[in-house]
Formats: structure tokens, sequence, C-alpha cells
């Protein structure tokens, strides 16, 4: 597995896009054997790079969803493996506490470049500070407050 | 206007009506999200009526329509429940930075799990019987459970393990 996985998949998938709009522009005939006419002018090889960003985005979404742990989801899968007994709150809290739940997100953020560690401090780095920004103000246009 | 902005526009649209909805308190974030959604569909449709009809490209701008949709639903869903975003927010109000026992008294397991547990419970997903948690609806053990075989087959692990 490639250390950065996102950029990677973005890479292969926007490599792809390019190399199709290549072959569509220059390729004489339609799709034969569906009958979907072939895309004409720049316009409209703009709405088969939307329709592929869009795409290529709610795949990188759900594979990022896939990666990470999410927190709702382990408290539902360890109360549904305790079948009728249930688990008691504290035991829940227990199960996952901040080495689960905060420290590989931490790890994610350094790896990610949106912090740096100096002298044992985390600090936003500005691609952090650009990311918080927009969340913060999309919060703000909802009224919401910080979330987590 | 040119044809390929129609799912943007729609976009816009149901972005703009989930911020309204939510900000006067109507309904709650996540149907406020639905019912953008569902705002969003009549405007793609009237637009690509007063272009000319149903096409091949109307069949396109409708799934171009519905994953931008779906992006725009975890994007609200990261502000609301992402750690990462939470800590990140959490260093850009304190530009001097924080030290690892700093964080962890703004932001941490236990808050992240209670607000979690209020959550599931509000929703009906979990059960608190007898001071015991009890799974309630199965929708959330059915996306708990197509996660976990996802992230067998793409990462080769399970949920919460290596």
């Amino acid at each position: 597995m490639p250390k950065r996985q996102t950029k990677t998949l973005l890479f292969i998938f926007f490599a792809v896009l390019i190399a199709g709009c290549a072959w569509l522009a220059f390729q004489p005939g339609g799709f034969a054997v569906s009958g979907v006419p072939r895309p004409r002018g720049a316009w409209e090889f703009m709405r088969v790079a939307l329709y592929v960003t869009a795409l290529t985005l709610a795949y990188m979404i759900t594979y990022s969803a896939v990666e990470a742990d999410s927190p709702s989801l382990l408290i539902a899968l360890a109360v549904a493996r305790a079948g009728e007994n249930g688990l008691p709150p504290d035991e829940i809290t227990r199960l996952l506490d901040d080495n689960a739940l905060v420290t590989p997100r931490l790890a994610d953020l350094l790896k990610d470049k949106m912090a740096a560690l100096e002298d044992g401090r985390y600090i936003a780095t500005p691609k952090g500070r650009l990311f918080a920004r927009i969340f913060i103000f999309h919060r703000a246009v909802l009224g919401a407050g910080k979330g987590g | 206007m040119a044809r390929f902005l129609f799912p943007l526009v729609a976009l816009f649209a149901n972005a703009a009506l989930t911020a309204l909805v939510f900000r006067l308190r109507l309904r709650p974030l996540l149907k406020a999200v639905y019912i953008g959604f569902l705002a969003g569909l009549p405007v793609l449709f009237t637009l690509e009526l007063a272009a000319g009809g149903f096409s091949w490209n109307c069949a396109a701008d409708s799934i171009t329509y519905g994953a931008l949709s779906y992006c725009h639903f975890h994007f609200v869903n990261l502000g609301e429940t992402a750690r990462r975003i939470r800590l990140l927010r959490e260093l850009y109000e304190n530009p001097a930075g924080l030290s690892r026992g700093e964080l962890l008294s703004r932001y941490n397991a236990r808050e992240i799990v209670s607000l979690r547990l209020a959550r599931l419970e509000g929703n009906g997903q979990l059960v608190l019987k007898n001071g015991r948690y009890v799974s309630g609806a199965p929708a959330v053990i059915a996306m708990a459970r197509i996660l976990d075989f996802m992230k067998r087959a793409l990462l080769k692990r399970s949920t919460g393990g290596n």
C-alpha cells in the first residue's frame, strides 16, 4: 500500500480522466454498441470532467470512511456483539479510550501535513489552518457549534 | 448558462436550503440534508427541461448531482462528527500550539463517546435498559457490518482491529 493512499488514488482517477478525454477527442465515431453520442466541444468535455470528478470524490469519501474507524460504528458493533445483555456506558468508555479515538487522528493530521509537532506542541500548518477555516465558516453558516 | 453547470446549480440550491432549514431549526441536521437533496432535484429537472428536455445528458447530470450531493452530505457530516476537524479547530484557535495533554483536556475520548451515545440513543439506534445499552434500530448495525466487510475486502483488516 502506498504511504499516502488518498493522493495516489486521486492521481490514478484524474490520469484516467485525462487519458479518457484524449481518447474521446481523437476517436472518430461514437459508442457504436451503446448508442451513447461522443462529447463534442469544450462544454461537453467539461460535463464529462465534472461527472468523473463528482464520482471520484464520492469514491474517495467512501474510501476515507472505510479507512477510519467511526466511533459510532465501533460502539454499535460492540453493543451488537454483546447481544441481549448489552454493555454498560462505563464499559464502552473503557473500550474506547484516547489511544483508540484521539491518537490515530492526531497521527493522521501529522501524516497529512495539517499539523506539525514542534517541541512537544501540536501546531496547525497553513494547510491545516485553511481546512479549519473552511469548516469554521460552514459551521457558522449553519449556526452550529464546534461539532466532534 | 452552460449545461454542464446544471448539477452545480442544483447542488447550490441543495446546500442553501440545507443551511436555511437547519439554521432556522426547522429540522435536525440529517433531515435538513435530506430536504436539501430533494429540493435540488426539481431545480435540476427544471433546468434540463428548459434546455431542451431529457436526454443522455440529463441522465449524466442526475448521476453527477447525486454524487455531488453525497459529497455534500459527507462534508456536512465531517463538520458535525469528524475528530480530525475538531482537533484541527482546537489547534487553529490556539496558534501557539497545544501539548497532547492540553489538547486532551479540550477534546477527549470521554467526550467523543458521550456525544455519540447521546446521538445513537436519540436516534433509537441504541436503547438503555437497566443501565446497559442494547441494540435498537438495526440500520446502524447493518451500516457497521457493511463498512466492516468493505474494510476487510479493501484494507485486509477489521473494524477496530489491525
